[in-house]
């Protein structure tokens, strides 16, 4: 908890004046106990006169007054002051993010960073709120209460001496018994979000499929594991008021029977003689039970809180202690000269082990303005490949060049500005069309958004849309089609007239004719750059200057069309396989 | 179709009552229990006093035996009053999280039925939320307010009754203060409850932002757009901000206030009720003994008053969440017919 505390920056002020507002409060309250019993005994008192009355009511009125004034103010203050700690997190917490790499991300999953931004950012917000209302509260009630306890009656003061910590321990045993509970239940929250996540996600397929049932299933497999685990946690946690009832009671009870020998003792001189008491101290001692067992209940509350935030805590920590491995050096170089890439004995590993490369001894020199078409198997490559020009990943071994200069002394966001790169997995996101092509360039006129849609051939199907550019993009594209999808992201990534443009598979659900058109457009629209086809289809590389074969992490053969039909096997058979399915609309 | 023109507080209360109609007996006999031990307890404590410890000082009787048979039955009574208190947490925790599993499956079994268009009109991590933000604000509403309600409820009516035998005057005041009391909470429960509705809502759009982009993360990074994630981040939270900042703020002055009119109460009480024992005749005196119970009882009945208005906060966070369920619940499902299409439509690409 303490650690998170730097984040409060502004709010500090507030964090430091509640304690001390509750504290005033605590004693105005203490001090309205005092005048109540007093006034009680004066009513008890037959002789009182109106006048006695009006001045405890007028003292009474004095202290409510301040109570009330200082509550009020510390309510707010301590609202602020959490709201503000979790409005920081957040805001800290999602900057880590958009900055980490992708080796980084992958240490955690997406679910658990937004559990992580959500549920515990307000885990961490309620328990500071609390602990700030009650914190300065309870340990003074305590004190205040044993100390007129004592002062009063030290004798019968002791039942305290004896309950406080049975109670005290009582209550924290219950808390250490369910806390791992608490942690499992976290764990599976993951897991429930995880189910809702992927049942979203692949919605389409669910349906496509009818696999709704066992979906269903999943769930509520789930579903009833956080049931069992907090059944058995909040059973347990329903002991913490009995305990309290059962303290209270015995006080009660105790009080009630050596007060009676004290106070009768006192006046015959006989039993328990030499503690004096009087019925209105009696009364006092019910009032201070009342307010020790409160105070322990808030305490135990406390603790509670603290023990089931220090989770979210230090889930919050891990993300702030993680740190981004992606950055840009300290003297950038912002300034990229062409689009020729070079690279020299690359290897790539996914976990950063030169013993285990998924790309190995690459070497490879593309030229500014040259076509590059890239062929290979799943998992032969080719988009680990062509993610270490943009810095997605960082190479492993070897180094890697653009424009004359390893990409590691260039600044991250120019390196990114000057490659564009249509992935494999297409997002749009929500927002209208004109917003997501303005991802490309911000300040992009309404001409050159419709010039690029031109030419990713995607403008005919936008203008045929009611809304035209305006139309509303839900969240993953989900309401345009797969190929539709392809075409918008190829118009976004024209926009930003780069250096190197990279497609990743990002025509595979266009029709070959407009696969055809697209590339024939970069060719005039950007002849200047070097262009990097990733294609499952021959037809959509045929046309490349040269075309890259891949298998297995390994550059299998370089060479034009006819060379490679000529010479390399996997090609071959890839074209052979290609020209039977004659599935030219895949 | 009727069900959605219930009430969410119908509807929860169905899943609640209608579903567990004996559990829920039992977490109200048993609440029962607890209030009247606390009463009763409280009143030998007041025998002890008057019938015991003073008759003994005036009348130098030995009446110890009796008074630790007296003590025994209150011990007795403060015990079974203790075990009540343990059986209905018990009980209305498990009652609790039967009911969220219930709502939790009902909920996830209905969106498989909701058409394509649903998932395409509302922001995934909007609908995560209603599983997990607005799930776990029902649970606190229906394992800690709902019995805490419960409990002030009976209090508040037992000490009533009470206040009314011992003086029809000073009720007459408490009750006139105490309708301005609640009126009071009722205007702040109002603001922060609207504040509260927002809070959730903003929440599931933070929700669903986050897991929009990090879901993206990948594209964020190519075309740069870090910084104005960021920045569209810090204007959502901002927003977040605001709504709790309300919302708890609200709720965070009500203690507060209510414990200031509790005072204002018992100040008013004792200086009118003084007044009446010293100078009042016929209806307008009472009797000092009376006039001190009184002022014992009112203690109980605005802290009951306090505690009620406190637990609406969160009954009403606990509201805003089910009723988030609830809408996320009544979307129409996909016709039946459109089921059987939806496969042969597969069947047509297919072939």
């Amino acid at each position: 908890m303490i650690q998170l505390l730097q984040y409060l920056k502004d709010y500090k002020k507030d964090v430091i004046i509640t304690p001390v507002l509750v504290a005033l409060e605590t004693m105005g309250e203490l001090c309205l106990t005092l005048i109540i019993g007093h006034l009680i005994d004066e009513l008890s008192n037959s002789g009182t006169s109106m006048n006695t009355i009006l001045s405890y009511g007028f003292a009474l009125l004095l202290v409510a007054l301040f109570c009330l004034i200082f509550g009020t103010v510390s309510g707010l203050t301590s609202t602020k002051a959490a709201a503000g700690l979790s409005k920081n997190l957040r805001d800290e917490m999602f900057s880590c993010i958009q900055d980490f790499s992708f080796t980084n991300i992958d240490k955690f999953s997406t679910n658990s960073l937004v559990t992580r931004m959500t549920t515990d950012v307000i885990n961490v917000q309620n328990a500071t709120m609390m602990i700030l209302r009650v914190a300065a509260k309870a340990p003074i009630s305590i004190v205040c209460a044993l100390f007129m306890a004592f002062f009063t009656n030290w004798q019968i003061g002791l039942i305290y001496v004896v309950l406080i910590p049975i109670l005290f321990f009582g209550l924290t045993w219950i808390v250490r018994l369910t806390h791992p509970i608490f942690h499992r239940v976290f764990k599976i929250y993951d897991r429930l979000n995880g189910v809702v996540r992927e049942n979203l996600h692949g919605i389409r397929v669910v349906k496509g499929f009818v696999r709704e049932e066992h979906e269903i299933q999943k769930f509520e497999s789930i579903s009833s594991e956080i049931r069992k685990n907090f059944t058995k946690a909040e059973t347990m946690i329903a002991f913490n008021p009995f305990l309290m009832q059962m303290g209270i009671y015995s006080c009660l009870t105790l009080i009630a029977w050596f007060s009676a020998k004290a106070i009768v003792g006192s006046e015959n001189g006989t039993i328990l003689a030499g503690i004096a008491m009087t019925t209105g101290e009696l009364q006092n001692f019910i009032t201070y039970s009342m307010m020790i067992l409160m105070s322990l209940m808030m305490l135990s509350m406390i603790y509670v809180m603290l023990i089931m935030s220090r989770e979210s805590v230090s889930r919050i920590q891990e993300i702030f202690a993680e740190k981004a491995n992606i950055t840009s050096p300290a003297h950038a170089e912002t300034n990229i000269g062409n689009g020729e890439i070079v690279f020299d004995h690359v290897g790539f590993s996914y976990v950063d082990d030169p013993s285990n490369l998924c790309l190995s001894d690459i070497n490879l020199r593309i030229h500014s303005g040259e076509t590059i078409g890239i062929i290979g198997g799943t998992g032969s490559g080719k988009s680990s490949l062509v993610q270490l020009i943009p810095r997605l990943y960082d190479v492993t071994t070897g180094t890697l060049t653009v424009g004359g200069k390893n990409v590691k002394e260039y600044d991250l966001d120019q390196l990114r500005d000057a490659v564009a790169m249509v992935l494999q997995k297409n997002v749009l996101f929500a927002g209208t069309i004109k917003e997501n092509l303005r991802w490309g360039n911000k300040d992009a006129t309404d001409e050159e958004l419709v010039e690029v849609c031109k030419l990713a051939q995607a403008d005919s199907f936008i203008t045929a849309f009611p809304d035209g550019y305006d139309t509303y993009i839900e969240q993953g594209g989900t309401n345009v089609s797969g190929g539709q999808k392809q075409r918008l992201c190829i118009a976004r990534a024209l926009l930003k007239h780069p250096k190197i443009l990279i497609l990743d598979d990002s025509t595979s659900a266009v029709d070959t004719k407009t696969d055809a058109l697209i590339r024939k457009a970069f060719s005039s629209y950007l002849p200047q750059t070097a262009k990097i086809i990733i294609a499952q289809r021959i037809s959509s590389v045929e046309d490349a200057d040269r075309i890259i074969v891949m298998n297995n992490g390994k550059i299998d053969a370089i060479g034009t069309h006819e060379e490679l039909l000529k010479t390399n096997k996997i090609y071959q058979e890839v074209y052979e396989s290609q020209q039977k399915g004659g599935n030219e609309d895949e | 179709m009727n069900k959605s023109k219930k009430g969410t507080m119908a509807r929860l209360m169905e899943y609640i009552t209608a579903r567990h109609k004996k559990e829920f007996a039992f977490v109200v006999i048993c609440i029962l229990i607890s209030v009247i031990a606390a009463m009763l307890g409280n009143s030998i404590m007041q025998i002890i006093i008057d019938d015991y410890i003073l008759k003994m000082l005036n009348t130098k009787e030995d009446l110890f035996s009796e008074l630790l048979s007296v003590v025994f039955v209150m011990a007795m009574i403060y015990f079974f009053g203790a075990l009540g208190t343990l059986f209905y947490n018990r009980t209305i925790a498990k009652i609790g999280q039967k009911v969220l599993n219930e709502i939790r499956d009902d909920l996830f079994a209905k969106m498989q039925t909701f058409p394509i268009s649903f998932f395409d009109s509302h922001t995934h991590g909007d609908i995560m939320s209603v599983y997990t933000n607005d799930t776990d604000t029902l649970r606190q509403f229906i394992a800690q307010s709902l019995p805490m309600m419960i409990s002030s409820m009976v209090t508040i009516v037992f000490a009533f009754c009470f206040m009314l035998r011992f003086n029809l005057i000073l009720t007459g005041m408490i009750v006139i203060l105490s309708v301005i009391m609640v009126g009071t909470a009722r205007l702040l429960v109002r603001y922060s409850g609207k504040y509260f509705t927002k809070q959730q809502d903003s929440t599931g759009i933070l929700n669903g932002y986050i897991e929009e982009m990090f879901g993206g993360l990948k594209v964020v990074k190519v075309f740069c757009h870090e910084e104005a994630a960021k920045k569209r981040l810090k204007e959502i939270n901002e927003e977040l901000y605001i709504n709790t900042l309300h919302a708890n703020g609200a709720a965070g002055v009500l203690m507060p206030i209510l414990s200031g009119f509790g005072n204002l109460q018992y100040l008013v009480v004792a200086i009118a009720g003084g007044a009446m024992a010293l100078f009042g005749e016929g209806m307008l005196s009472v009797s000092l003994g009376t006039l001190i119970s009184f002022l014992g009882l009112i203690r109980q009945f605005t802290s009951s008053i306090t505690q009620t208005a406190q637990q609406m906060n969160s009954a009403v966070l606990g509201f805003a969440g089910a009723t988030r369920i609830f809408e996320l619940m009544d979307n129409e499902s996909e016709k039946d017919e459109g089921y059987v299409t939806l496969v042969r439509a597969v069947e047509n690409e297919a072939g």
